[in-house]
Protein backbone atom coordinates (compact mmCIF):
# COMPACT_ATOMS: atom_id res chain seq x y z
CA UNK A 1 0.00 0.00 0.00
CA UNK A 2 1.06 3.23 -0.76
CA UNK A 3 1.57 5.63 2.19
CA UNK A 4 -0.69 8.30 3.30
CA UNK A 5 1.32 11.60 2.07
CA UNK A 6 1.04 10.18 -1.47
CA UNK A 7 -2.51 9.31 -1.62
CA UNK A 8 -3.24 12.36 -0.13
CA UNK A 9 -0.71 14.34 -2.67
CA UNK A 10 -2.95 12.37 -5.80
CA UNK A 11 -6.42 13.36 -4.46
CA UNK A 12 -8.65 14.20 -7.38
CA UNK A 13 -9.69 17.39 -8.60
CA UNK A 14 -11.51 16.36 -11.88
CA UNK A 15 -10.38 19.02 -14.72
CA UNK A 16 -13.53 17.20 -16.69
CA UNK A 17 -15.92 18.53 -13.62
CA UNK A 18 -16.46 22.04 -14.83
CA UNK A 19 -17.17 20.97 -18.17
CA UNK A 20 -18.99 18.53 -17.32
CA UNK A 21 -21.04 20.68 -14.81
CA UNK A 22 -21.75 23.24 -17.75
CA UNK A 23 -23.24 20.28 -19.89
CA UNK A 24 -25.05 19.30 -17.02
CA UNK A 25 -26.84 22.65 -16.64
CA UNK A 26 -26.85 23.24 -20.63
CA UNK A 27 -29.20 20.32 -20.52
CA UNK A 28 -31.51 21.04 -17.67
CA UNK A 29 -32.25 24.85 -18.08
CA UNK A 30 -35.19 26.72 -18.90
CA UNK A 31 -34.45 26.37 -22.96
CA UNK A 32 -36.91 23.29 -23.38
CA UNK A 33 -40.52 23.12 -24.87
CA UNK A 34 -42.46 22.73 -21.66
CA UNK A 35 -40.68 25.90 -19.63
CA UNK A 36 -41.18 28.29 -22.71
CA UNK A 37 -45.27 26.87 -23.03
CA UNK A 38 -45.28 27.57 -19.27
CA UNK A 39 -43.62 30.56 -19.46
CA UNK A 40 -46.38 31.73 -22.35
CA UNK A 41 -49.35 31.40 -20.14
CA UNK A 42 -48.07 32.73 -16.99
CA UNK A 43 -46.74 35.74 -19.04
CA UNK A 44 -50.36 36.09 -20.44
CA UNK A 45 -52.32 35.59 -17.28
CA UNK A 46 -49.78 38.30 -15.88
CA UNK A 47 -50.28 40.71 -18.70
CA UNK A 48 -53.97 40.15 -18.36
CA UNK A 49 -53.58 41.33 -14.31
CA UNK A 50 -51.35 44.54 -15.40
CA UNK A 51 -54.22 45.22 -18.04
CA UNK A 52 -56.87 45.47 -15.18
CA UNK A 53 -54.52 47.56 -12.51
CA UNK A 54 -52.89 49.62 -14.82
CA UNK A 55 -55.12 50.35 -17.64
CA UNK A 56 -53.17 49.67 -20.23
CA UNK A 57 -53.94 47.59 -23.51
CA UNK A 58 -52.85 43.86 -23.43
CA UNK A 59 -49.94 44.07 -25.64
CA UNK A 60 -48.55 47.08 -23.77
CA UNK A 61 -49.00 44.90 -20.10
CA UNK A 62 -47.89 41.92 -22.25
CA UNK A 63 -44.78 44.08 -22.77
CA UNK A 64 -43.91 44.78 -19.29
CA UNK A 65 -44.72 41.19 -18.19
CA UNK A 66 -42.06 40.21 -20.63
CA UNK A 67 -39.75 42.36 -19.55
CA UNK A 68 -40.02 41.42 -15.94
CA UNK A 69 -40.41 37.77 -16.04
CA UNK A 70 -37.30 37.60 -19.16
CA UNK A 71 -34.75 38.87 -17.26
CA UNK A 72 -35.92 36.55 -13.75
CA UNK A 73 -36.39 33.69 -15.87
CA UNK A 74 -33.09 33.69 -17.11
CA UNK A 75 -32.02 33.49 -13.57
CA UNK A 76 -33.84 30.03 -13.41
CA UNK A 77 -31.48 27.09 -14.77
CA UNK A 78 -32.36 24.01 -13.13
CA UNK A 79 -29.19 23.57 -9.90
CA UNK A 80 -27.68 20.44 -11.54
CA UNK A 81 -30.23 17.50 -11.17
CA UNK A 82 -27.83 14.70 -11.57
CA UNK A 83 -25.60 16.13 -8.71
CA UNK A 84 -27.66 14.81 -5.89
CA UNK A 85 -26.81 15.43 -2.13
CA UNK A 86 -26.15 11.24 -1.58
CA UNK A 87 -23.58 11.44 -4.84
CA UNK A 88 -21.97 14.48 -3.46
CA UNK A 89 -21.58 13.24 0.00
CA UNK A 90 -19.52 10.48 -1.21
CA UNK A 91 -17.73 12.30 -3.78
CA UNK A 92 -13.72 13.40 -2.31
CA UNK A 93 -14.26 16.89 -2.89
CA UNK A 94 -14.92 19.84 -0.96
CA UNK A 95 -18.55 20.09 -0.71
CA UNK A 96 -18.31 24.03 -0.58
CA UNK A 97 -15.48 23.59 -3.76
CA UNK A 98 -18.29 21.73 -5.81
CA UNK A 99 -20.88 24.41 -4.49
CA UNK A 100 -18.52 27.57 -5.41
CA UNK A 101 -18.16 25.67 -9.17
CA UNK A 102 -21.94 24.96 -8.88
CA UNK A 103 -23.12 28.89 -8.48
CA UNK A 104 -20.12 29.71 -10.93
CA UNK A 105 -21.80 27.80 -13.74
CA UNK A 106 -25.16 28.73 -13.27
CA UNK A 107 -24.19 32.58 -12.74
CA UNK A 108 -22.04 32.14 -16.08
CA UNK A 109 -24.99 30.09 -17.96
CA UNK A 110 -27.23 32.77 -16.73
CA UNK A 111 -25.19 35.94 -18.04
CA UNK A 112 -24.60 34.13 -21.23
CA UNK A 113 -28.64 33.59 -21.44
CA UNK A 114 -29.36 36.42 -19.65
CA UNK A 115 -28.15 39.62 -21.83
CA UNK A 116 -29.60 37.92 -25.51
CA UNK A 117 -33.11 36.62 -24.25
CA UNK A 118 -33.34 40.53 -22.11
CA UNK A 119 -32.33 42.04 -25.58
CA UNK A 120 -34.45 39.66 -27.71
CA UNK A 121 -37.25 40.52 -25.94
CA UNK A 122 -36.89 44.41 -25.97
CA UNK A 123 -35.89 45.02 -29.61
CA UNK A 124 -39.14 43.29 -30.97
CA UNK A 125 -41.48 45.20 -28.43
CA UNK A 126 -39.58 48.30 -29.15
CA UNK A 127 -39.98 47.90 -32.77
CA UNK A 128 -44.11 47.43 -32.77
CA UNK A 129 -44.23 50.06 -30.29
CA UNK A 130 -44.99 48.43 -27.53
CA UNK A 131 -42.13 49.81 -25.90
CA UNK A 132 -40.95 53.15 -26.29
CA UNK A 133 -37.51 53.84 -28.14
CA UNK A 134 -35.87 54.56 -24.57
CA UNK A 135 -35.92 50.79 -23.41
CA UNK A 136 -33.19 49.49 -25.85
CA UNK A 137 -30.50 51.19 -23.76
CA UNK A 138 -27.86 49.26 -22.60
CA UNK A 139 -28.91 50.75 -18.67
CA UNK A 140 -32.20 49.50 -19.06
CA UNK A 141 -31.18 45.83 -20.58
CA UNK A 142 -28.24 45.78 -18.04
CA UNK A 143 -30.38 46.24 -14.77
CA UNK A 144 -32.99 44.24 -16.45
CA UNK A 145 -31.10 41.55 -16.64
CA UNK A 146 -28.56 41.40 -14.23
CA UNK A 147 -30.28 41.49 -10.79
CA UNK A 148 -32.07 38.44 -10.72
CA UNK A 149 -29.33 36.16 -12.40
CA UNK A 150 -27.08 37.48 -9.08
CA UNK A 151 -29.25 38.24 -6.42
CA UNK A 152 -32.67 35.69 -7.10
CA UNK A 153 -30.66 32.35 -5.16
CA UNK A 154 -28.95 34.00 -2.92
CA UNK A 155 -31.31 36.41 -1.15
CA UNK A 156 -34.29 34.16 -1.40
CA UNK A 157 -31.99 31.10 -0.26
CA UNK A 158 -30.97 33.08 2.63
CA UNK A 159 -34.53 34.93 3.90
CA UNK A 160 -36.42 31.78 3.10
CA UNK A 161 -34.65 28.17 3.54
CA UNK A 162 -31.47 28.89 5.81
CA UNK A 163 -32.30 31.89 8.27
CA UNK A 164 -35.68 28.95 9.78
CA UNK A 165 -33.13 25.86 9.37
CA UNK A 166 -30.57 28.19 11.69
CA UNK A 167 -33.51 29.09 14.09
CA UNK A 168 -34.41 24.89 14.29
CA UNK A 169 -30.64 23.44 14.71
CA UNK A 170 -30.17 26.61 17.10
CA UNK A 171 -33.07 25.84 19.11
CA UNK A 172 -31.31 21.59 18.97
CA UNK A 173 -35.66 20.84 17.32
CA UNK A 174 -35.25 16.94 15.88
CA UNK A 175 -36.47 17.18 12.88
CA UNK A 176 -37.16 14.49 10.33
CA UNK A 177 -37.98 13.26 6.92
CA UNK A 178 -41.60 13.38 5.64
CA UNK A 179 -44.76 14.54 8.13
CA UNK A 180 -43.93 15.94 11.16
CA UNK A 181 -44.42 12.57 13.68
CA UNK A 182 -43.44 14.25 16.91
CA UNK A 183 -44.86 17.69 18.69
CA UNK A 184 -41.34 18.95 18.50
CA UNK A 185 -41.31 18.48 14.41
CA UNK A 186 -44.62 20.00 14.33
CA UNK A 187 -43.20 23.07 15.84
CA UNK A 188 -40.19 23.01 13.40
CA UNK A 189 -42.57 23.03 10.87
CA UNK A 190 -44.78 25.66 12.03
CA UNK A 191 -41.61 27.79 12.07
CA UNK A 192 -40.72 27.02 8.39
CA UNK A 193 -44.50 28.24 7.33
CA UNK A 194 -45.01 31.04 9.77
CA UNK A 195 -41.03 32.35 8.78
CA UNK A 196 -41.79 31.82 4.80
CA UNK A 197 -45.50 33.35 4.33
CA UNK A 198 -43.90 36.08 6.49
CA UNK A 199 -41.12 36.86 4.37
CA UNK A 200 -43.20 36.59 1.26
CA UNK A 201 -45.59 38.78 2.39
CA UNK A 202 -43.29 41.67 2.80
CA UNK A 203 -41.52 40.77 -0.17
CA UNK A 204 -44.18 40.86 -2.04
CA UNK A 205 -45.68 44.19 -1.19
CA UNK A 206 -42.77 45.79 -1.43
CA UNK A 207 -42.36 44.69 -5.07
CA UNK A 208 -42.86 47.84 -7.12
CA UNK A 209 -44.74 46.41 -9.52
CA UNK A 210 -48.13 48.98 -8.75
CA UNK A 211 -46.47 51.52 -7.33
CA UNK A 212 -42.85 53.40 -7.60
CA UNK A 213 -40.61 53.09 -5.45
CA UNK A 214 -40.43 56.65 -4.61
CA UNK A 215 -43.76 56.40 -3.22
CA UNK A 216 -42.32 54.67 -0.17
CA UNK A 217 -41.09 55.89 3.15
CA UNK A 218 -36.91 56.11 3.05
CA UNK A 219 -36.59 53.19 5.33
CA UNK A 220 -38.99 50.90 3.28
CA UNK A 221 -37.03 51.81 -0.08
CA UNK A 222 -33.58 50.71 1.27
CA UNK A 223 -35.31 47.15 2.36
CA UNK A 224 -37.16 46.78 -0.26
CA UNK A 225 -33.65 47.14 -2.46
CA UNK A 226 -31.63 45.53 -0.07
CA UNK A 227 -33.69 42.06 0.24
CA UNK A 228 -36.02 42.00 -2.48
CA UNK A 229 -34.13 40.49 -5.38
CA UNK A 230 -36.51 42.08 -8.00
CA UNK A 231 -37.61 45.19 -6.47
CA UNK A 232 -34.78 47.67 -8.94
CA UNK A 233 -35.03 45.51 -12.39
CA UNK A 234 -39.18 45.88 -12.02
CA UNK A 235 -39.05 49.55 -10.97
CA UNK A 236 -36.86 50.09 -13.76
CA UNK A 237 -39.00 48.69 -16.35
CA UNK A 238 -42.48 50.23 -14.72
CA UNK A 239 -40.61 53.37 -15.07
CA UNK A 240 -39.44 53.05 -18.62
CA UNK A 241 -42.68 51.36 -19.85
CA UNK A 242 -45.14 53.96 -18.33
CA UNK A 243 -42.59 56.55 -19.52
CA UNK A 244 -42.08 58.40 -15.82
CA UNK A 245 -38.11 59.01 -15.47
CA UNK A 246 -36.23 56.48 -12.81
CA UNK A 247 -34.12 58.20 -10.52
CA UNK A 248 -30.58 58.40 -11.56
CA UNK A 249 -29.51 56.00 -8.57
CA UNK A 250 -31.07 53.45 -9.74
CA UNK A 251 -28.28 51.88 -12.49
CA UNK A 252 -25.65 52.15 -10.16
CA UNK A 253 -27.34 50.97 -6.89
CA UNK A 254 -28.06 47.61 -8.84
CA UNK A 255 -24.79 47.50 -10.13
CA UNK A 256 -23.13 47.61 -6.26
CA UNK A 257 -25.81 45.19 -5.33
CA UNK A 258 -25.58 42.65 -8.14
CA UNK A 259 -22.12 42.36 -7.17
CA UNK A 260 -22.54 42.47 -3.42
CA UNK A 261 -24.39 39.46 -3.92
CA UNK A 262 -22.51 37.88 -6.35
CA UNK A 263 -19.41 37.78 -4.01
CA UNK A 264 -21.34 36.53 -1.33
CA UNK A 265 -22.80 34.24 -3.47
CA UNK A 266 -19.15 32.74 -4.42
CA UNK A 267 -17.86 32.99 -0.67
CA UNK A 268 -20.78 31.27 0.99
CA UNK A 269 -22.83 29.19 -1.43
CA UNK A 270 -26.17 28.43 -0.03
CA UNK A 271 -27.71 25.52 -1.41
CA UNK B 1 1.90 -2.03 13.72
CA UNK B 2 0.19 0.82 11.74
CA UNK B 3 -3.45 2.33 12.24
CA UNK B 4 -6.64 -0.12 11.04
CA UNK B 5 -7.77 0.68 8.06
CA UNK B 6 -11.15 1.53 9.72
CA UNK B 7 -11.27 2.46 13.08
CA UNK B 8 -14.41 3.92 14.48
CA UNK B 9 -14.80 5.18 17.75
CA UNK B 10 -18.48 7.29 18.30
CA UNK B 11 -21.53 7.83 19.10
CA UNK B 12 -24.27 8.20 16.26
CA UNK B 13 -27.21 9.92 16.96
CA UNK B 14 -30.05 10.70 14.58
CA UNK B 15 -32.54 12.06 17.76
CA UNK B 16 -30.97 13.66 20.45
CA UNK B 17 -30.44 11.10 23.24
CA UNK B 18 -30.67 7.67 21.05
CA UNK B 19 -27.60 6.08 19.94
CA UNK B 20 -28.47 4.43 16.47
CA UNK B 21 -24.25 3.64 17.07
CA UNK B 22 -21.83 3.69 20.12
CA UNK B 23 -18.69 1.97 20.76
CA UNK B 24 -15.80 1.07 18.97
CA UNK B 25 -14.97 -1.24 15.37
CA UNK B 26 -12.52 -1.72 13.67
CA UNK B 27 -11.15 -3.30 10.16
CA UNK B 28 -7.93 -4.13 8.69
CA UNK B 29 -7.08 -5.07 4.66
CA UNK B 30 -9.41 -8.56 4.10
CA UNK B 31 -12.65 -9.12 4.21
CA UNK B 32 -15.08 -8.48 7.59
CA UNK B 33 -18.88 -9.14 7.74
CA UNK B 34 -21.29 -7.11 9.77
CA UNK B 35 -24.30 -8.79 10.84
CA UNK B 36 -26.94 -8.15 12.92
CA UNK B 37 -30.96 -7.78 13.53
CA UNK B 38 -32.76 -5.02 11.87
CA UNK B 39 -32.21 -1.97 13.93
CA UNK B 40 -28.90 -2.63 15.17
CA UNK B 41 -26.84 -0.09 13.29
CA UNK B 42 -24.82 -2.00 10.61
CA UNK B 43 -25.94 0.77 7.89
CA UNK B 44 -25.19 3.33 10.37
CA UNK B 45 -21.63 2.39 11.03
CA UNK B 46 -21.25 2.23 7.57
CA UNK B 47 -22.39 5.43 6.50
CA UNK B 48 -20.02 6.82 9.36
CA UNK B 49 -16.73 4.83 7.56
CA UNK B 50 -18.10 6.06 4.22
CA UNK B 51 -17.88 10.06 6.03
CA UNK B 52 -21.51 10.85 4.59
CA UNK B 53 -22.57 11.55 8.29
CA UNK B 54 -22.02 15.16 9.41
CA UNK B 55 -20.05 15.56 12.88
CA UNK B 56 -23.72 17.23 13.70
CA UNK B 57 -24.27 13.59 14.41
CA UNK B 58 -21.42 11.65 14.71
CA UNK B 59 -19.45 12.45 17.92
CA UNK B 60 -16.38 10.84 18.83
CA UNK B 61 -13.85 9.73 16.25
CA UNK B 62 -13.67 8.16 13.14
CA UNK B 63 -10.66 7.13 11.15
CA UNK B 64 -10.26 5.79 7.63
CA UNK B 65 -6.86 4.69 5.76
CA UNK B 66 -5.54 6.99 9.04
CA UNK B 67 -7.56 10.62 8.01
CA UNK B 68 -11.38 11.64 8.82
CA UNK B 69 -13.44 10.91 5.81
CA UNK B 70 -16.21 13.61 6.65
CA UNK B 71 -13.61 16.53 6.91
CA UNK B 72 -10.29 14.77 5.29
CA UNK B 73 -12.81 14.56 1.94
CA UNK B 74 -10.00 13.36 -0.05
CA UNK B 75 -10.07 10.14 1.81
CA UNK B 76 -13.12 9.50 0.15
CA UNK B 77 -11.58 8.75 -3.09
CA UNK B 78 -10.29 5.56 -1.90
CA UNK B 79 -13.67 4.57 -0.25
CA UNK B 80 -16.44 2.64 -2.40
CA UNK B 81 -19.80 2.35 -0.80
CA UNK B 82 -22.67 0.77 -2.11
CA UNK B 83 -26.02 1.85 -0.53
CA UNK B 84 -28.54 -0.43 0.53
CA UNK B 85 -31.33 1.78 -0.44
CA UNK B 86 -30.48 3.03 -4.36
CA UNK B 87 -30.90 6.38 -3.82
CA UNK B 88 -27.13 7.72 -5.04
CA UNK B 89 -27.99 8.99 -8.04
CA UNK B 90 -30.91 11.24 -8.85
CA UNK B 91 -34.10 9.61 -10.29
CA UNK B 92 -34.03 12.04 -14.01
CA UNK B 93 -30.31 11.11 -14.33
CA UNK B 94 -29.62 8.80 -17.42
CA UNK B 95 -27.82 5.71 -16.23
CA UNK B 96 -24.72 6.50 -18.59
CA UNK B 97 -24.44 9.69 -16.95
CA UNK B 98 -24.74 9.08 -13.73
CA UNK B 99 -22.35 6.03 -14.05
CA UNK B 100 -19.43 8.35 -15.63
CA UNK B 101 -20.10 11.09 -13.13
CA UNK B 102 -20.38 8.62 -10.82
CA UNK B 103 -16.48 7.50 -12.04
CA UNK B 104 -15.51 11.36 -13.03
CA UNK B 105 -15.80 12.40 -9.35
CA UNK B 106 -13.90 9.01 -7.73
CA UNK B 107 -10.84 10.60 -10.45
CA UNK B 108 -11.55 7.12 -12.43
CA UNK B 109 -11.57 6.85 -16.35
CA UNK B 110 -15.11 7.21 -17.55
CA UNK B 111 -13.84 4.58 -20.22
CA UNK B 112 -14.22 2.18 -17.53
CA UNK B 113 -18.04 2.99 -17.35
CA UNK B 114 -18.25 -0.04 -20.50
CA UNK B 115 -15.78 -2.44 -19.17
CA UNK B 116 -18.61 -2.38 -16.30
CA UNK B 117 -21.65 -2.15 -17.77
CA UNK B 118 -20.89 -4.99 -19.57
CA UNK B 119 -19.37 -7.10 -16.35
CA UNK B 120 -23.11 -6.47 -15.01
CA UNK B 121 -25.14 -6.79 -18.22
CA UNK B 122 -26.57 -3.17 -17.96
CA UNK B 123 -26.00 -2.77 -21.69
CA UNK B 124 -29.93 -2.22 -22.40
CA UNK B 125 -29.94 0.55 -19.88
CA UNK B 126 -27.27 2.90 -21.69
CA UNK B 127 -30.05 3.90 -23.76
CA UNK B 128 -29.96 7.61 -24.10
CA UNK B 129 -33.72 7.58 -22.64
CA UNK B 130 -33.19 5.21 -19.86
CA UNK B 131 -33.03 6.96 -16.81
CA UNK B 132 -32.06 6.22 -12.95
CA UNK B 133 -36.36 6.91 -11.91
CA UNK B 134 -37.48 4.31 -14.34
CA UNK B 135 -35.59 1.27 -13.61
CA UNK B 136 -36.67 -1.66 -11.02
CA UNK B 137 -35.30 -1.78 -7.26
CA UNK B 138 -33.47 -4.77 -8.51
CA UNK B 139 -31.57 -2.70 -11.32
CA UNK B 140 -31.41 -0.09 -8.79
CA UNK B 141 -29.25 -1.95 -7.01
CA UNK B 142 -27.14 -3.21 -9.37
CA UNK B 143 -26.08 0.48 -10.34
CA UNK B 144 -25.14 0.54 -6.44
CA UNK B 145 -22.87 -2.49 -6.91
CA UNK B 146 -21.65 -1.22 -9.95
CA UNK B 147 -19.77 2.02 -7.85
CA UNK B 148 -18.01 -0.70 -6.41
CA UNK B 149 -16.58 -2.10 -9.72
CA UNK B 150 -16.17 1.65 -10.84
CA UNK B 151 -13.60 2.17 -7.99
CA UNK B 152 -10.61 0.45 -8.81
CA UNK B 153 -8.39 3.31 -7.13
CA UNK B 154 -10.54 2.41 -3.36
CA UNK B 155 -8.84 0.87 -0.39
CA UNK B 156 -11.84 0.09 1.33
CA UNK B 157 -15.38 -1.38 -0.14
CA UNK B 158 -18.64 -1.09 2.01
CA UNK B 159 -21.57 -3.38 0.62
CA UNK B 160 -24.32 -2.48 2.66
CA UNK B 161 -26.53 -5.57 2.11
CA UNK B 162 -27.19 -8.35 -0.89
CA UNK B 163 -31.23 -7.82 -1.15
CA UNK B 164 -32.30 -6.98 -4.68
CA UNK B 165 -29.50 -8.79 -6.63
CA UNK B 166 -29.91 -12.10 -8.26
CA UNK B 167 -27.72 -14.94 -7.80
CA UNK B 168 -25.05 -14.33 -10.69
CA UNK B 169 -24.47 -10.45 -10.13
CA UNK B 170 -24.44 -11.35 -6.52
CA UNK B 171 -21.29 -14.53 -7.26
CA UNK B 172 -19.78 -11.69 -9.55
CA UNK B 173 -20.07 -8.93 -6.37
CA UNK B 174 -18.74 -11.25 -4.14
CA UNK B 175 -15.87 -12.88 -6.36
CA UNK B 176 -14.76 -9.13 -7.14
CA UNK B 177 -14.64 -8.05 -3.68
CA UNK B 178 -12.61 -11.27 -2.52
CA UNK B 179 -10.07 -10.44 -5.23
CA UNK B 180 -9.83 -6.85 -3.75
CA UNK B 181 -9.54 -8.38 -0.61
CA UNK B 182 -6.80 -10.40 -1.30
CA UNK B 183 -4.89 -7.49 -2.16
CA UNK B 184 -5.06 -5.77 0.74
CA UNK B 185 -7.98 -3.73 0.32
CA UNK B 186 -10.43 -3.64 3.49
CA UNK B 187 -14.22 -5.37 2.28
CA UNK B 188 -16.83 -4.50 4.68
CA UNK B 189 -20.16 -6.78 3.96
CA UNK B 190 -23.49 -5.43 6.45
CA UNK B 191 -25.82 -8.09 6.27
CA UNK B 192 -28.76 -9.98 8.60
CA UNK B 193 -28.97 -13.00 6.92
CA UNK B 194 -26.83 -15.86 8.98
CA UNK B 195 -27.00 -17.83 5.34
CA UNK B 196 -24.33 -15.38 3.61
CA UNK B 197 -21.78 -16.22 6.96
CA UNK B 198 -21.32 -19.44 4.93
CA UNK B 199 -19.68 -17.66 1.94
CA UNK B 200 -17.42 -16.13 4.17
CA UNK B 201 -13.76 -18.18 3.20
CA UNK B 202 -12.02 -16.08 6.42
CA UNK B 203 -11.57 -12.95 7.74
CA UNK B 204 -13.92 -11.39 10.61
CA UNK B 205 -17.72 -11.46 11.40
CA UNK B 206 -18.65 -8.99 13.90
CA UNK B 207 -21.84 -8.67 15.59
CA UNK B 208 -24.53 -5.80 16.08
CA UNK B 209 -27.00 -5.62 18.11
CA UNK B 210 -28.89 -2.52 19.40
CA UNK B 211 -26.21 0.03 17.80
CA UNK B 212 -23.13 -1.71 19.99
CA UNK B 213 -20.70 -4.08 18.69
CA UNK B 214 -21.85 -7.76 20.27
CA UNK B 215 -19.24 -10.05 19.77
CA UNK B 216 -15.84 -10.44 17.04
CA UNK B 217 -15.13 -13.81 15.68
CA UNK B 218 -11.40 -14.16 14.44
CA UNK B 219 -11.93 -17.83 13.02
CA UNK B 220 -13.96 -19.49 11.27
CA UNK B 221 -14.27 -22.41 13.89
CA UNK B 222 -15.36 -20.11 16.72
CA UNK B 223 -18.14 -18.57 13.46
CA UNK B 224 -18.94 -22.44 13.94
CA UNK B 225 -19.65 -22.51 17.37
CA UNK B 226 -21.65 -19.44 17.01
CA UNK B 227 -23.67 -20.13 14.53
CA UNK B 228 -24.69 -23.23 16.42
CA UNK B 229 -26.73 -21.33 18.13
CA UNK B 230 -29.31 -20.48 16.47
CA UNK B 231 -31.87 -23.34 15.88
CA UNK B 232 -34.41 -23.15 13.27
CA UNK B 233 -36.99 -25.20 13.20
CA UNK B 234 -37.97 -26.27 9.64
CA UNK B 235 -41.27 -27.74 8.32
CA UNK B 236 -40.98 -29.71 4.76
CA UNK B 237 -44.02 -31.23 3.62
CA UNK B 238 -42.96 -34.13 0.94
CA UNK B 239 -44.36 -36.85 -0.96
CA UNK B 240 -42.77 -40.23 -1.91
CA UNK B 241 -39.40 -41.57 -1.21
CA UNK B 242 -37.33 -41.52 2.85
CA UNK B 243 -38.07 -38.36 4.36
CA UNK B 244 -35.52 -39.95 7.15
CA UNK B 245 -32.81 -39.18 4.64
CA UNK B 246 -33.00 -35.45 6.18
CA UNK B 247 -31.86 -36.73 8.99
CA UNK B 248 -28.34 -37.49 7.92
CA UNK B 249 -27.05 -34.04 6.71
CA UNK B 250 -24.67 -32.01 9.33
CA UNK B 251 -26.13 -29.28 11.23
CA UNK B 252 -29.81 -31.28 11.58
CA UNK B 253 -30.21 -32.04 15.51
CA UNK B 254 -33.34 -33.52 15.13
CA UNK B 255 -36.04 -34.79 12.52
CA UNK B 256 -39.57 -36.52 13.60
CA UNK B 257 -41.90 -36.90 9.69
CA UNK B 258 -46.11 -37.47 10.18
CA UNK B 259 -46.38 -40.01 7.62
CA UNK B 260 -49.25 -39.80 4.96
CA UNK B 261 -49.96 -39.35 1.42
CA UNK B 262 -47.68 -36.19 2.23
CA UNK B 263 -45.90 -36.45 4.70
CA UNK B 264 -44.72 -33.57 6.98
CA UNK B 265 -40.72 -33.72 8.20
CA UNK B 266 -40.05 -31.25 10.92
CA UNK B 267 -35.98 -30.47 11.38
CA UNK B 268 -34.33 -28.71 14.17
CA UNK B 269 -31.45 -27.51 12.62
CA UNK B 270 -29.42 -24.70 11.34
CA UNK B 271 -30.67 -22.66 8.77
CA UNK B 272 -27.88 -22.96 6.89
CA UNK B 273 -28.45 -26.38 6.49
CA UNK B 274 -32.03 -26.22 4.20
CA UNK B 275 -31.03 -26.39 1.12
CA UNK B 276 -28.70 -29.58 1.67
CA UNK B 277 -31.76 -31.07 3.97
CA UNK B 278 -33.96 -30.38 0.43
CA UNK B 279 -31.36 -32.12 -1.71
CA UNK B 280 -30.94 -35.02 0.98
CA UNK B 281 -35.04 -35.28 0.87
CA UNK B 282 -34.87 -35.27 -3.23
CA UNK B 283 -32.20 -37.51 -3.53
CA UNK B 284 -34.01 -40.04 -1.87
CA UNK B 285 -36.92 -39.49 -4.22
CA UNK B 286 -38.84 -37.43 -2.22
CA UNK B 287 -40.84 -34.65 -3.94
CA UNK B 288 -41.11 -31.22 -2.11
CA UNK B 289 -43.92 -29.39 -2.02
CA UNK B 290 -43.74 -26.80 1.17
CA UNK B 291 -41.29 -25.40 3.41
CA UNK B 292 -41.51 -23.45 6.45
CA UNK B 293 -39.52 -21.99 8.74
CA UNK B 294 -38.87 -20.69 12.09
CA UNK B 295 -36.16 -18.95 14.26
CA UNK B 296 -36.74 -21.08 17.71
CA UNK B 297 -33.37 -19.98 19.16
CA UNK B 298 -32.69 -16.21 18.97
CA UNK B 299 -29.13 -16.38 16.97
CA UNK B 300 -28.15 -12.39 18.16
CA UNK B 301 -28.34 -12.80 21.72
CA UNK B 302 -26.02 -11.72 24.12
Amino acid sequence: MRSLRSLRSSAPVSPQLFWLIARLNARYCLLNPVNALGRLISLTLQAAILTQVWGLNFGRSFAVASVITGAVGASYPRPLPPFSHSLLAEAPLNPRYIKRLNVSARTLLAIAIGFPSTLLLVAPLVYVGLLPASAMTIRFITVAAIIPIFSQQTIFSLLIFQIPELLIRWLRIPTGIGPPAHPMELAAELIRVVWRDCVFVIVGALTPVYFPLASLPPYLQAVAILFNPYALSIELARSTILGTPAPAWVAPAAFIIAAAWFIFNIVYPME
Amino acid sequence: MGAPAVLVKARVEYLPGIAAFEGSFEAEGGFTIVIGPNGAGKTTLLHAIAGILSPYYVKGDVRVLGANPYREYWVKKYVALARQEPSTFDYWCTVETALTLYALLKGEDAALVREVVEELGLQDYMHPFSKVGTLSFGTRRKLEVAKLFLSKSARVYLLDELIGLDPPTVNKTLDYLRSRAEEGACVILVTHDPRHLQMMTGGRVVVLKGGRVLRVIESRSELEKYLSRSLYEMIIVVEGGDPRAAGKVPGVESVSVEAGARSVVRVRGRLESLNSILEALMGSGCRVHRVEYDEITPLFEE
